[in-house]
């Protein structure tokens, strides 16, 4: 027993031997030092075999024996780690079509989302860059029973409430008075005619705007003074130092020179407030005048006001109708009451139902509807998403199944898939950003807003869309990773896996929510055309056509138009020349008229529109009864035209009316004339009571009706005649322009309401072709017994189509209700619009159902056409 | 193909391994070295030259039966690939032609 014991070698070197050694060397390289060990000790001493021994294990400690510095745990992690990725693109690539139908749907889908949410995100942002953002608040009147343009609330308020708000209220700091009016403004020769603010000394101490020449508190201490933004003063001065450079500013007051007294930086794209230039309103001696007024007459100017810090803005709202019925006053000319109220400067851009309201407006209603597709799109392609990758997941029972016989606990598989499926949506998302930076500008000049995408200084867009990829991941995973890693490793290897995929319950369930969806929009989309077609087509009752309106803003040209008129005349080309206040596509002026010259009884909101002799002939407005004015005539100055809504509304027919009068104040007006009604507004309206007048020495347009024939050169003689007698720029368009004008807002709501349709249908098709040819790939075996039992194509290819089929039925039964609500409240937006048929929601459906039968149909032909024999060969 | 330049070493305990054939594992490779080349080589030389080779392709190896002594632990035999056949033969075909490049009366001047 010591024999042997001597005979073993050192403890402690084969100790640190097998520590050093790489384990895949460890068992013949300790064979064979003992080998030696004892050959040494037979042969020689067992001492010099010891410290052979030794010597040998010290000279095995080098690189290429010693094991790696990472243990072995760690490096199986890798390894699987590894694997994982290698399994998952392997099955990426290996499904092409699944995959790129998978990530792409995905990824349009979030970028459409992206793409909403700047939008939104833009149009919430307005006005918040002033330092006393809160604190601002804008006064506006409702004028109770004046319905003016569809509202009876109006943006305007008299000159003097600024200033008596103010001194008399206790929350409130400081308030001024605003005004937006174009002038034409020369500089160095050159003439520009834009539109600014007129204002008082306060507005720089309410709105902090950066001056980047000047001082915002001295700006306004001389009447004739004006501030003009960076880019402005480079247009006026080609340079942005202006100051103390004069301006000659061009108005109904006739021309004054202004001094530059401020430069401040350019507007943000989200202020509500869009101006290039500020002029003092103390250089306007109409609200001089107004000032001095002890009872408010006239609303002409907007009233913004800085409340005081931790000021109450109801004690505010009780105060400012006090201080409002003290200097109204008794006024019996005041046909309508007035009530005053407060609004922060947070709702302004959104606020549309207000009349002559100031600043940049956006659309509450298109944001809603906006936000709506954006979400819908998601869901969509969310629903795509894991519908597909359910699909695709129990294809790999097998895989499942041997790496449970390996060794996988259950935590390890749901890892991998959910991690599987978080990196497969977390590349949808990265194309999806790619995608929406590239499409942003474009989608930003349809909705006129410069949009941007900027993932670093956006603090909620990265937050929300990891979230959201984080959910859809793990959402998507979820489900497929717990229901695969519960199989049973024996099944699924045997090859049962087919039998055991659920019975697409969930799945099933989520395509109907994509065709109700889908069909929803489709049906909105043909709808909302239809609707567009209806008004384009309508008969308005007025020639649009081959009408060449000219802005007249100069004085000078309206004084001596009669000339100019008989030169224009002159020319074959053009037929017939009228000035108008107003263009028949938009009345923008009403008066309260009464059929008593005491003025108690049958008041009613007249429309009115100052006209010449010609009107009705150059616009081809018809005539219902009565004649129109005469030249002959020198009454006609009194007398009106009316439309047939005024002489329903004033209980008269056509005929009737004529000769009958009503009374403006104490003016009595006769009728010599009935038109028939036009639509005087847009379609959103309806036509209203309207009055023509005779007036010619005041008008905003000329309008002539010209020949189709050379309309360039015809353009060309109107402006040389035009400009004789005007230092204004030339403007000029056509009378259908500013038609499709008044439709703007609606137009771009159909296309981007259109193109959306479009994505999400796409979407939802390439989700059901997705899932249609994994399970007619899942059933070819089915098919290929059945038709070796004598199956035709036709019964396999409608066998495979019906289930699909009936998810669109149930989806198309569901959508009606909805897309016939929706639908109903935007129709009630137009006060001429077309019915819901039955029809338009049946193509939808059948729009629906032909796509989907392409779909699963292509995939099912297929599947037919294939020789049994090869399906039922595979393995 | 990727010329490998076998080292003077690497080449002697390629050419050990096919002396041995079926029976080169790393005590008999080191004997037959030190027997034929009087030599002394260490095991631990010995072994880095073996996995490099092996690393490389030049030589595959399998674990022989376990027995009684050496502990019980099993022998692992080296073989030679096809391909470290094809790089011996090669080696030996470039010195031959070193060789046979060398006129005769430069040797024998020396």
């Amino acid at each position: 027993m010591p024999q042997e014991n001597l005979n073993k070698p050192p403890e402690s070197f084969l100790r640190f031997f097998r520590w050093y050694c790489h384990p895949d060397y460890l068992e013949d390289l300790e064979g064979d030092l003992l080998e030696r060990f004892e050959r040494n000790a037979d042969r020689n001493s067992i001492r010099s075999a010891k410290t052979g021994f030794v010597k040998d294990v010290i000279k095995l400690f080098r690189p290429g024996i010693i094991r790696p510095l990472y243990s072995n745990q760690q490096l199986n992690d890798l390894g699987m780690l590894k694997n994982y990725i290698t399994i998952a693109t392997r099955n990426l690539l290996k499904q092409k079509l699944y995959s790129s139908i998978n990530i792409g749907g995905l990824a349009v889908g979030l970028s459409c989302f992206i793409m909403i949410f700047i939008y939104v995100q833009h149009e919430l942002s307005f006005d918040n860059f002033y330092s006393h953002k809160d604190n601002i608040y804008r006064i506006y009147q409702r004028q109770l029973g004046n319905m003016y343009q569809g509202t009876d609330y109006f943006a305007v308020t008299p000159a003097g409430l600024a200033s008596t708000f103010t001194a008399e209220s206790s929350e409130v700091e400081n308030a001024t008075s605003v005004v937006q009016r174009p002038v034409l403004l020369t500089a160095d020769e050159a003439s520009f005619f834009e539109s600014g603010l007129w204002t008082d000394k306060e507005f720089f101490n309410i709105f902090d705007y950066e001056f980047i020449k000047g001082n915002a508190r001295k700006a306004f201490e001389q009447p004739m003074a004006i501030v003009v933004t960076e880019s402005f003063a480079t247009k006026l001065f080609s340079e942005t130092n202006a100051l103390g450079r004069s301006i000659v500013v061009s108005s109904h007051y006739g021309d004054h020179e202004y001094n530059v007294t401020g430069v401040i930086k350019d507007l943000p794209s989200n202020s509500s407030l869009q101006f290039t230039y500020v002029l003092n309103l103390a250089s306007d001696p109409q609200y001089l005048k107004s000032l001095k007024n002890t009872v408010w007459r006239n609303s002409n100017y907007q009233t913004f006001c800085l409340l005081k810090p931790k000021a109450d803005p109801t004690a505010l709202q009780d105060q400012l109708s006090d201080i409002t019925r003290k200097y109204e006053g008794e006024n019996e000319n005041e046909p309508a009451e007035k009530a005053y109220y407060i609004q922060p400067l947070s709702e302004l851009h959104l606020e549309s139902n207000i009349n002559f309201d100031i600043g940049l407006k956006g659309n509450v209603h298109y944001l809603m509807l906006f936000s709506g597709i954006a979400i819908i799109v998601l869901i969509l392609a969310c629903v795509n998403y894991m519908n597909l990758a359910i699909a695709r997941s129990i294809q790999r029972a097998k895989e499942v199944g041997l790496r449970k016989v390996i060794g996988a606990i259950r935590r390890q598989l749901i890892a991998q898939f959910l991690g599987e499926s978080v990196f497969i949506a977390l590349m949808a998302l990265v194309i999806a950003i790619a995608l929406s930076y590239w499409l942003l500008p474009y989608f930003g000049l349809i909705i006129e807003r410069p949009l941007r995408l900027d993932l670093v200084d956006n603090p909620l867009l990265l937050p929300i869309l990891s979230g959201l990829i984080l959910f859809v991941g793990l959402f998507s995973g979820s489900y497929p990773s717990i229901f695969m890693s519960s199989l049973k490793p024996v099944n699924t290897l045997k090859g049962q896996s087919t039998h055991l995929s659920p019975k697409m319950k969930l799945q099933s369930i989520l395509i109907v929510v994509q065709y109700t969806a889908s069909i929803v929009l489709i049906i909105s989309s043909l709808v909302i055309y239809l609707q567009f077609d209806f008004i384009q087509n309508k008969e308005l009752g007025y020639n649009k056509d081959h009408i060449i309106v000219v802005n007249t803003r100069s004085a000078e040209l309206r004084k001596n138009f009669d000339p100019v008129k008989n030169e224009l005349l002159k020319q074959s080309s053009i037929l017939s020349v009228s000035t108008s206040n107003f263009l028949p596509s938009n009345i923008g002026s009403s008066t309260t008229v009464y059929s008593t010259p005491d003025n108690v009884e049958a008041e009613i909101t007249m429309y009115n529109n100052s006209v010449d002799y010609d009107y009705l002939k150059t616009f081809g407005i018809e005539l219902a009864a009565g004649r129109d004015f005469s030249l002959d005539l020198d009454s006609d100055r009194s007398n009106v035209i009316i439309n047939e809504t005024a002489a329903k509304t004033l209980g008269w027919t056509p005929a009737e009316a004529i000769g009958e009068q009503f009374f403006q104040g104490q003016n009595p007006r006769i009728v010599v004339g009935v038109v028939k009604d036009f639509h005087m507004f847009s379609m959103h309206l309806a036509i209203q009571p309207l009055m023509l007048t005779l007036r010619r020495d005041y008008f905003s347009y000329a309008s002539m009706k010209v020949s189709p024939n050379s309309i360039q050169s015809t353009i060309l003689s109107i402006e040389e005649a035009i400009q004789q007698h005007s230092k204004h720029p030339f403007e000029f368009q056509f009378m259908d322009d500013e038609f499709d004008r008044l439709y703007k807002a609606d137009i771009k709501l159909g296309k981007i309401f259109g193109t959306f349709t479009v994505i999400s249908v796409l979407i939802a098709s390439l989700g059901l072709f997705g899932l249609a040819a994994y399970t007619t790939k899942q059933r070819t075996k089915e098919m290929g017994i059945r038709k070796i039992l004598g199956a035709s194509v036709r019964t396999i290819v409608s066998l495979a189509s019906q289930d699909f089929l009936k998810m669109v039925i149930i989806g198309f039964i569901l959508s009606i209700p909805i897309a016939w609500f929706l639908m109903d409240i935007w129709l009630q937006d137009y006060a001429y619009h077309i019915g819901l048929e039955w029809w338009v929601f049946a193509v939808s459906g059948l729009i629906a159902a032909i796509l989907s039968l392409l779909t699963v149909g292509s995939q099912s032909i297929k599947v037919s056409l294939e020789n049994p024999v090869n399906t039922l060969r595979s393995a | 193909m990727g010329k490998y330049h076998l080292g003077e070493f690497e080449e002697i305990v390629l050419l050990t391994v096919a002396i041995l054939k079926d029976e080169a594992y790393g005590i008999a490779i080191i004997d037959e070295m030190e027997s034929r080349l009087k030599r002394s080589v260490s095991i631990g030389a010995l072994q880095t030259v073996l996995r490099r080779l092996e690393k490389k392709g030049f030589l595959e190896s399998k674990f022989g039966e376990a027995t009684k002594v050496r502990g019980g632990k099993r022998k692992r035999y080296f073989s030679l690939t096809a391909y470290g056949k094809k790089v011996l033969t090669e080696t030996k075909e470039q010195r031959m032609g070193l060789w046979n490049a060398i006129p005769e009366f430069a040797f024998s001047r020396i």
